[in-house]
């Protein structure tokens, strides 16, 4: 099975608006592979009597012409399907690539970060096996251990806005300014040089700089004071317009264990003109959120989030509180537990990431 | 026709129907109709077994029977890598598809001459690009033809159209419509000279696209009613494709039509005014419209210096297609062509003008002009007023309609051809691949659109690079200015040669023949050194693959 034959399938999925080959055949997704080639012959077959046919033309000159490109990719049909599933996760892999980058360049991966990352990426439709895929080719690229004490893996002091020496606030501009200076500085072949690079790329494309802000917590001034998460392309309204989820406060919290009642408010806007409905959910049994539902017609609203010790286990660190609307936006909330002041907790702060993947494509209706 | 060696059978290959033509002794180009006595054979193939099919009329009442096994409008297809049927167990490229057509009229003419035919001038659409006339010429060797050449359709017909206006000098303009192909062509008749000034066309569209939204319609209508679909069934969808054209022919006559359709037990007869019909094919006239306009503009002319507008292929019979050309050009179109024959016809001709300089009618005509110059440099007070008895058919004229031009050769001599001249143009740019002044690949043009044929071009070139040991030339087809917008069809390397610095300076020659055969040499212009090919245009298939194709076909039973 070459690319072009899964190509192909791909291509003419896509034309008779199937998801796979099997559904488009009536076929389960266990189905023998030989039973599949049987029944993709006897529809070529028939397609040679309707390709002169107007409502079939299309189907019936692909089917005839990539007949053996079709037929090739059944005889496999697991590696198929994975392939199918990897062209859907693809449209995400770009974004997931790039916050995975960010991440790496603070020279290494603490568990809570990676879980993280996870999380979001199984919201993104990316599967387990490709997402470990992602993070061991990208790891392996920049010649960082994903295994090891997370420890030795915090990120403070490799901040890409330290990297490059400047302030959270920079424009493009300045952050590709100041990569010059800095550049100018360094030894032709000193290893800094690549890391610089790459902080610039991040850092100087508006998307790609999104995503790393809202991965990567770091000590001093936010960066989403400087952000406001917008589409950066024109968006096309429906009648009546669309909202916009905006989440106003801090991303991450913690919720101090000594604290009586210990709970917390998110506080979120409609920053568009549509009415927002949808609902918010906690990743733990442990935080129970109040109301579960969203107002649709508020312009602005809270939610209470409040810890429930009895629920709470004791290897607990951290919840996940997650807002959707109906229209695929999500916002997503980092509680940290906080028991006492010990060192690992520290660390954990540090490392302590928030992914909020506003959907591209939520948000830019029909590009 | 006594010279064997003479004949030369001209084959109009048809999307829908396919004729073929002699030329007599006389000059006269004569149709020859198939085994079942019809001047046209439809273009459709039904395989009935394992090596087995039946072309033409008997194919086409199969179709609603046994749909899978039928084919149709293969011309559509022609050229197109990855194509393929299957018939029982065996699979069929579209050359093989064509060849089995034209080796059932080989047989129908051999049969009805008693003797064997083999030369052959076969036609396409003049914006057939190289692959699609490479694999018409592919299929005429399959089927046992030896084909002269390939020529334009609207070169045809215009040749059979105006031979009895030879002399003078008019430019005419053919509109060819026929089953799928559109093509426009502006022709100059100069002497005894007939050249194409510019051609444009769509080899996507024809009759069988106002077939389909006639179908479209129908089904639409029956879906309304029963929420049941015929097109989605094979049987009932040829039957009513058969039921729609139908239908569309009688339009061309009649104010309107009535469709029916039977469908699992659902009856409708679906009603169709001419004036709907036109409406829901408005757009499909509008396109031939446009390319009309755009022929004409590419050669330099404005619709009142048009001495003839010829109307050729069957869809020309729609009123509105004669409307539409009528309204534009100001006159009426030409009655006396058939527009199913003239291109068979041309062609025929074409293969005496072309390849047979010795054909009986061509000495004819040559000895009559010696014999009237002899007689004009007597001194005689008058010629004599009443004509000389002609032999049947000597006199120039179209065979069809039994239309006879008076005396039409300018020179006044009857009897025989005159030696005509016929001049293809290209349809499409050929060039070469060559790298700009800032190292980027560019094409370069070396033969424009609208080149006259047969033409020869050279152009200096330099080394791109210090110490190049080998040149290739990428030969390519189709405008625009990078690789990916155009095709490449050949290359020729030249290689072993001594290092020597950038800007060595190499020749390339372009030499494009009437048969459809692009020379292209490389010369080095230090050493003398060459290499060159010919690029036989090709349609997808190598010699071996057209030999075994051949043979394999040769063993099937057509009928
Ligand atoms: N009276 C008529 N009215 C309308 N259409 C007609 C009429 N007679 C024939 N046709 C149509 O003309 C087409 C056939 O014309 P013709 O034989 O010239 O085409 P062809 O040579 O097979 O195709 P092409 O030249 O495109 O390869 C068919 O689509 C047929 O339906
Ligand atoms: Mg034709």
């Amino acid at each position: 099975m070459e690319l072009r034959d899964l190509d192909n399938a791909a291509a003419f999925c896509e034309l008779v608006g199937a998801p796979h080959l099997l559904t488009y055949l009536g076929l389960t997704e266990e189905v023998d592979p030989a039973e599949a080639r049987a029944k993709l012959k006897s529809r070529r077959k028939f397609m040679q009597g309707m390709q002169a046919n107007p409502k079939y033309r299309r189907e019936a000159l692909f089917l005839i012409k990539h007949f053996s490109s079709l037929s090739t990719v059944l005889e496999d049909g697991p590696a198929y399907l994975r392939d199918v599933r990897r062209r859907t996760e693809s449209e995400h892999l770009p974004v997931l690539e790039m916050t995975v980058r960010g991440v790496l360049a603070g020279g290494g991966l603490g568990a809570q970060q990676e879980a993280y990352l996870r999380h979001n990426a199984l919201s993104l439709g990316v599967s387990e096996e490709t997402f470990r895929e992602v993070l061991e080719r990208i790891a392996d690229e920049m010649q960082i251990s994903l295994e090891g004490d997370p420890l030795s893996h915090a990120p403070s002091s490799q901040d890409l806005y330290k990297l490059l020496g400047v302030d959270p606030r920079a424009t493009p501009v300045e952050v590709v300014d100041a990569y010059g200076h800095r550049i100018a500085e360094l030894q032709p072949g000193d290893p800094e040089r690549e890391r610089l690079a790459l902080a610039k790329e991040v850092l100087s494309n508006e998307e790609s700089r999104r995503h790393y802000d809202l991965t990567t917590a770091r000590t001093g001034p936010p960066a989403r004071t400087r952000e406001t998460v917008r589409p950066t392309q024109p968006r096309l309204e429906a009648p009546g317009g669309v909202s916009r989820l905006e989440l106003l406060g801090d991303p991450v919290r913690t919720l101090s264990l000594r604290a009586d009642p210990a709970e917390a408010t998110i506080q979120l806007r409609n920053g568009g003109t549509g009415s927002m409905g949808g609902r918010a959910e906690a990743d733990v049994p442990w935080l129970i959120v109040t109301p579960d539902q969203l107002d649709p017609s508020a312009a602005e609203q809270q939610i209470l989030v409040r810890l429930d010790r009895g629920a709470l286990t004791d290897e607990a660190t951290a919840g996940v509180v997650t807002i959707e609307t109906e229209r695929g936006e999500r916002a997503s909330v980092v509680f940290e537990l906080q028991r006492g002041p010990t060192a690992g907790n520290v660390i954990g702060l540090l490392a302590f990431m928030l992914l909020i993947f506003l959907f591209v494509a939520g948000l830019v209706l029909q590009m | 026709m006594s010279d064997d060696s003479q004949i030369v059978l001209g084959i109009d290959l048809g999307t829908t129907f396919s004729a073929m033509a002699l030329v007599n002794n006389h000059g006269k180009p004569e149709i020859v109709p198939n085994g079942e006595g019809f001047a046209t054979t439809p273009s459709v193939v039904h395989f009935y077994g394992s090596n087995v099919c039946v072309v033409g009329e008997e194919a086409v009442k199969m179709v609603v029977i046994d749909p899978e096994n039928v084919v149709r409008f293969i011309k559509r297809h022609m050229g197109e890598e990855d194509f393929t049927l299957e018939f029982f167990g065996h699979s069929y490229t579209p050359q093989e598809i064509s060849a089995l057509i034209l080796r059932k009229l080989k047989e129908d003419a051999e049969e009805l001459l008693g003797r064997p035919v083999v030369d052959a001038v076969i036609t396409v659409p003049a914006y057939f690009h190289s692959a699609q006339r490479g694999a018409t010429a592919e299929a005429g060797t399959i089927a046992g033809l030896n084909v002269l050449s390939i020529i334009n359709e609207p070169t045809a017909a215009a040749i059979a159209y105006g031979l009895d206006r030879i002399g003078g000098q008019r430019k005419l303009l053919v509109l060819d419509l026929g089953g799928g192909t559109f093509d426009v062509t502006v022709m100059e008749i100069r002497g005894t000279k007939l050249s194409t000034i510019a051609s444009d066309g769509n080899a996507e569209l024809g009759g069988k696209d106002w077939d389909d939204r006639l179908l479209n319609y129908v089904a639409e209508q029956f879906f309304e009613k029963y929420q049941l679909d015929p097109r989605d069934d094979a049987a009932p969808y040829q039957e009513l494709y058969e039921r729609c054209l139908h239908a569309k022919i009688c339009l061309s006559t009649k104010e309107r039509a009535v469709v029916p359709v039977n469908y699992r037990g659902k009856r409708l007869a679906v009603k169709v005014t001419r004036d709907l019909f036109e409406q829901i094919t408005a757009d499909l006239v509008q396109q031939c419209e446009d390319t009309s306009n755009i022929v004409l503009e590419k050669a330099g002319l404005t619709w009142d210096q048009l001495d003839d507008v010829l109307l050729v292929g069957g869809s020309t019979r729609m009123p509105m297609i004669r409307r539409m050309l009528t309204n534009l050009s100001g006159r009426e179109p030409a009655e006396d062509v058939n527009p199913e024959e003239c291109v068979a016809l041309g062609a025929s001709l074409a293969g005496v003008f072309r390849h047979r300089p010795d054909h009986p009618a061509l000495r004819e005509k040559r000895r009559a002009m010696v014999d009237r110059a002899k007689e004009l440099r007597k001194p005689r007070p008058k010629p004599p007023v009443e004509p000389r008895p002609s032999p049947r058919g000597a006199v120039i004229g179209l065979a069809y309609g039994g239309h006879v031009a008076q005396d039409a050769v300018g020179d006044g001599a009857t009897g025989g051809l005159p030696d005509v001249t016929i001049e293809d143009a290209t349809t499409h740019p050929l060039g070469i691949i060559v790298l700009n002044k800032s190292r980027q690949e560019r094409v370069f043009e070396l033969i424009p659109e609208g080149t006259k044929l047969p033409h020869e071009i050279k152009h200096q070139f330099a080394y791109a690079f210090e110490n190049m040991t080998a040149v290739r030339i990428e030969v390519t087809e189709g405008s625009g200015s990078f690789r990916d917008e155009v095709t490449v069809i050949g290359q020729v390397e030249l290689t072993g040669l001594p290092p020597r610095p950038r800007g060595t300076r190499i020749d390339v020659v372009y030499s494009y023949g009437v048969n459809q055969i692009l020379k292209v040499q490389v010369i080095d212009v230090e050493t003398g050194g060459r290499e060159g090919i010919d690029i036989r245009f090709q349609g997808g298939m190598t010699a071996e693959e057209v030999a075994l194709a051949r043979g394999r076909t040769s063993r099937m039973v057509v009928d």
